[in-house]
C-alpha cells in the first residue's frame, strides 16, 4: 500500500505549480523538467522536500561516479517489494522534488556531491550510500577534499538513525565516514587510485600492501568488509550470489554490489533485489545501444578521467570502432587537461574517431599515445563515417546528451 | 644526456600526488618527440616515498592539493634528490605546485611552508584563485605564445633580477599583478600552465628536450599541434 505524503495546503500549492511549470517545459521540449519543476515548488515552500519526505525512508546514493546507475539499481532493487520513486539524473534539490512529490513507498535519491549534507538533514535519510571520490570539474571543485570534508561534517552532526553504506576501496570515502558508528562496508574497489597516494587524515604516504588492505601510522586504516565483490559474485552477511548484470563493466559489478547492501540495509531479500538490477539494462541513455543507418551504437557516458579508465579498460580487448567526444563546457568542466591520465593507449589497433568541441586536443592526445585515429566534428557523423556493425560512442556529459538529441534517444 | 648515453631519462616525480591536472602528459610529450629524432627515452616514475633518481635528464613534477603540495615539499627536501640533480645541472619543469615548489616559500592550508629554495621566488595566497585559460608570449620569440589553462590560489613573486618565462597576454600566470608568467632560470622552466604545457607549446617541449639532448633536434611535422594552438589562442582572442 503507498504511503500517501500529508502536505500541507502550501506544500500541495507548490508541488501543483512545480508540475505545472514542469509541464510547460517538457512541451517547450526543454528536458524532463523536473529541475524547473522542483525550483517553482521551493521558492513557494522552502520547505517543500522536508515537508513531502516526512514519514517516508528515504535513501540517498552520492559520490563522484556511478550516482545515476546505482541509484536505478537500488530503485530497481527495492521496487521488486514496494513502491519506489527516484530522481533521474537532476541530482540538486530541485530535481528531488517531483520524485519526492510521487505516490510511493520509499524515495530514492541521486544526490550532487555537494548538496548531500542538506538534503539527508532536509529529508532525514535512513541510507546514505558513498561510493567514490576523485578529481571532477576541477575548474568549479578545486580541491576534492573539501568534498569529503563536508561528509564527515555531516556525519558527526547526525541525530538520528542513519545507516552508512560506503565503499571500504575509496580512502577518501573512509575519512569522510569518520566515527559514524552504523556502517555498512563494501569492498566495492578502486581502480582509480591516483587521488588517494596519501592518508587523508595526515597525508603521510599510504602504504598498500598486494590484498588492498592498508593502515597507517596515524591510526587510520581500512576497514574490515562485511560485502565484497569479485569475478564469482557478491559476497554479503547470508549473501552468496552471482552477479550476471546487463550492464557492462567491473564498475558496474561495484555498482550493483553498493546497491544490494543499501536494499539489504532496507530490509529487502537481496535474491529478489539482484534479480531486478539485472535486468536494467540503460541508465538515463547509458549503456544503451542505438541502430544508426547498419551501426549498432553502444552510448557510453564518461565525465572525469577515473570514469574514462573504466570505460577504456571495459574497450580494451575488444575490435569494435569507437567514437570519443570531448567537449569542455560548463557540465564538462572547462579545462579537459585529463585526458593525459586517461590510458587511450588500449584503444590502438582499432578504427577511432575523434569528435566534439575539443576533438583537436583529443587528436594530440591520441597521436601522443600511437593511437592512429581521424577527426570529425560531429559525433553521430563519426559514427556514420565508422563501417557499418558495432560502434562504441564514448562521450563527455555535455556531448553525451546532444548525441541522446540527436539520436532522439528518450531518456 | 651525457655523451656515450643513448637512452634519455625522464624522472616523473610522484605523478600520484603532483599530478592533479593531466601534468604527466608533460613527460608522455616530451618522449613522443624525442623518439620521433630516434632518441631512446626511459620515463622513470618516482612514487612519494622512494628515492628520487640522482642521474636522470629531466625532472617533471606537475600539481596537486594543498595537502599534497607540503608532503611532496618535505619528502623532496628529505630526499635530497631533485636539488642535487639541479646543482649538477639537470633539465627541470615544473608546473603549478611543482613550480611553486622549488621557491623558498609557498602557501598551503592556510600556512607558509618552506619550499626547496632552488629558485628565489615565493608564493603567497590569491585573494581570488586563478582559474582559466592562460596565454602568454615568451621572453624568448623562439618560443612564441604559450598557452594553457591556469588553475591555482597562490601568486608568485620572482625575486629581483629573475626573468619570467613570459608576459601574460591573457589570464593571470604569476599573479602578483606585474604580468609576469613562470620563471625560465638556466635549465629550470617553471610555469602555472596546464593544458598539458608541453602538449600545446612544441617549441617550448623542444627547448627542454634540447637542453637534454645537447645537441640541435631535427624538425618535425607539427601541423595538428598547430592547429590545436590556433584554436585556443582563438578561444580567448590572442591569435
Amino acid at each position: 500500500m503507498a504511503t500517501v505524503p500529508h502536505p500541507t495546503a502550501r506544500t500541495r500549492l507548490a508541488v501543483a505549480a512545480g508540475r505545472t511549470a514542469s509541464r510547460v517545459s517538457r512541451l517547450l521540449g526543454r528536458g524532463h523538467g523536473a529541475v524547473i519543476g522542483g525550483r517553482v515548488a521551493m521558492m513557494l515552500d522552502p520547505g517543500v522536500l522536508a515537508r513531502l519526505t516526512a514519514g517516508r525512508p528515504v535513501t540517498v546514493i552520492t559520490g563522484t561516479n556511478g550516482k545515476t546507475t546505482t541509484t536505478r539499481l537500488v530503485a530497481a532493487g527495492l521496487g521488486a517489494s514496494r513502491r519506489v520513486a527516484a530522481n533521474r539524473g537532476a541530482n540538486l534539490p530541485a530535481g528531488l522534488v517531483e520524485a519526492a512529490a510521487e505516490r510511493a513507498d520509499e524515495l530514492v535519491f541521486e544526490v550532487d556531491e555537494l548538496h548531500v549534507p542538506s538534503v539527508v538533514r532536509e529529508t532525514r535519510a535512513h541510507v546514505l550510500v558513498l561510493l567514490n571520490l576523485s578529481r571532477d570539474q576541477l575548474d568549479r571543485i578545486t580541491e576534492i577534499r573539501r568534498i569529503a570534508d563536508r561528509w564527515r561534517g555531516l556525519l558527526a552532526s547526525i541525530d538520528w538513525p542513519l545507516t552508512v553504506v560506503a565503499n571500504a576501496d575509496d580512502p577518501l570515502v573512509v575519512w569522510a565516514v569518520g566515527d559514524h558508528a552504523d556502517v555498512v562496508w563494501v569492498a566495492a574497489g578502486s581502480r582509480w587510485g591516483e587521488d588517494a597516494a596519501l592518508c587523508p587524515q595526515c597525508a603521510r604516504i599510504r602504504r598498500v600492501a598486494l590484498d588492498g588492505t592498508w593502515r597507517c601510522e596515524c591510526g587510520m586504516g581500512r576497514p574490515v568488509t562485511s560485502w565484497r565483490v569479485d569475478a564469482v559474485g557478491v559476497h554479503g552477511p547470508g549473501v552468496e550470489l552471482p552477479v550476471t548484470l546487463a550492464l557492462p563493466g567491473d564498475f558496474n559489478r561495484a555498482n550493483a554490489a553498493m546497491a544490494l547492501a543499501a536494499c539489504a540495509a532496507r530490509r529487502a531479500a537481496p535474491v529478489v533485489a539482484l534479480a531486478a538490477m539485472a535486468a536494467v539494462t540503460d541508465v538515463a541513455g547509458r549503456y544503451a545501444t542505438v541502430p544508426v543507418d547498419g551501426r549498432q551504437v553502444r552510448l557510453l557516458m564518461g565525465k572525469n578521467p577515473a570514469s574514462w579508465t573504466e570505460i577504456m579498460h571495459l574497450l580494451d580487448g575488444s575490435t569494435t570502432p569507437v567514437v570519443v567526444c570531448l567537449n569542455a563546457r560548463g557540465a564538462d568542466g572547462m579545462d579537459p587537461s585529463w585526458i593525459w591520465d586517461v590510458p587511450f593507449e588500449l584503444l590502438a589497433g582499432r578504427a577511432v574517431v575523434a569528435s566534439g568541441d575539443r576533438r583537436l586536443d583529443l587528436a594530440v592526445r591520441l597521436t601522443v599515445s600511437g593511437v592512429a585515429h581521424i577527426v570529425a566534428a560531429d559525433p553521430v557523423t563519426a559514427a556514420r563515417s565508422l563501417p557499418q556493425g558495432p560502434v562504441d560512442l564514448v562521450a563527455t556529459y555535455t556531448a553525451f546528451h546532444d548525441v541522446l538529441e540527436a539520436l532522439h534517444v528518450r531518456w | 644526456m651525457s655523451a656515450g648515453e643513448s637512452v634519455l631519462r625522464i624522472a616523473h616525480l610522484y605523478p600520484t600526488v603532483l599530478g592533479l591536472y593531466g601534468d604527466r602528459g608533460n613527460a608522455l610529450v616530451l618522449a613522443h618527440r624525442a623518439r620521433l629524432r630516434g632518441i631512446e627515452v626511459e620515463i622513470v616514475e618516482v612514487a612519494p616515498g622512494e628515492a628520487v633518481p640522482r642521474t636522470c635528464d629531466v625532472y617533471h613534477l606537475g600539481g596537486g592539493e594543498d595537502l599534497a603540495q607540503t608532503t611532496a615539499a618535505e619528502l623532496l627536501t628529505s630526499d635530497g634528490g631533485l636539488v642535487a640533480a639541479i646543482d649538477r645541472g639537470a633539465v627541470v619543469l615544473a608546473v603549478c605546485a611543482g613550480y611553486q615548489i622549488l621557491g623558498t616559500t609557498f602557501c598551503a592550508a592556510g600556512g607558509q611552508v618552506p619550499g626547496l629554495s632552488v629558485l628565489d621566488i615565493e608564493t603567497t595566497p590569491r585573494a581570488e584563485r586563478a582559474v582559466g585559460e592562460l596565454v602568454a608570449e615568451a621572453l624568448d620569440p623562439a618560443l612564441g605564445m604559450l598557452t594553457g589553462f591556469e588553475n591555482h590560489g597562490g601568486a608568485t613573486r620572482l625575486g629581483a633580477g629573475v626573468e619570467p618565462l613570459a608576459r601574460v597576454r591573457h589570464g593571470q600566470g604569476n599573479g602578483v599583478g606585474d604580468g609576469t608568467e613562470g620563471i625560465r632560470l638556466g635549465r629550470v622552466v617553471g610555469t602555472y600552465l596546464h593544458g598539458p604545457a608541453l602538449a600545446r607549446n612544441p617549441a617550448l617541449a623542444d627547448l627542454v628536450l634540447g637542453w637534454a639532448v645537447g645537441a640541435a633536434l631535427a624538425p618535425i611535422d607539427d601541423a595538428l599541434v598547430e592547429q590545436l594552438r590556433a584554436e585556443r589562442l582563438g578561444a580567448v582572442g590572442a591569435r
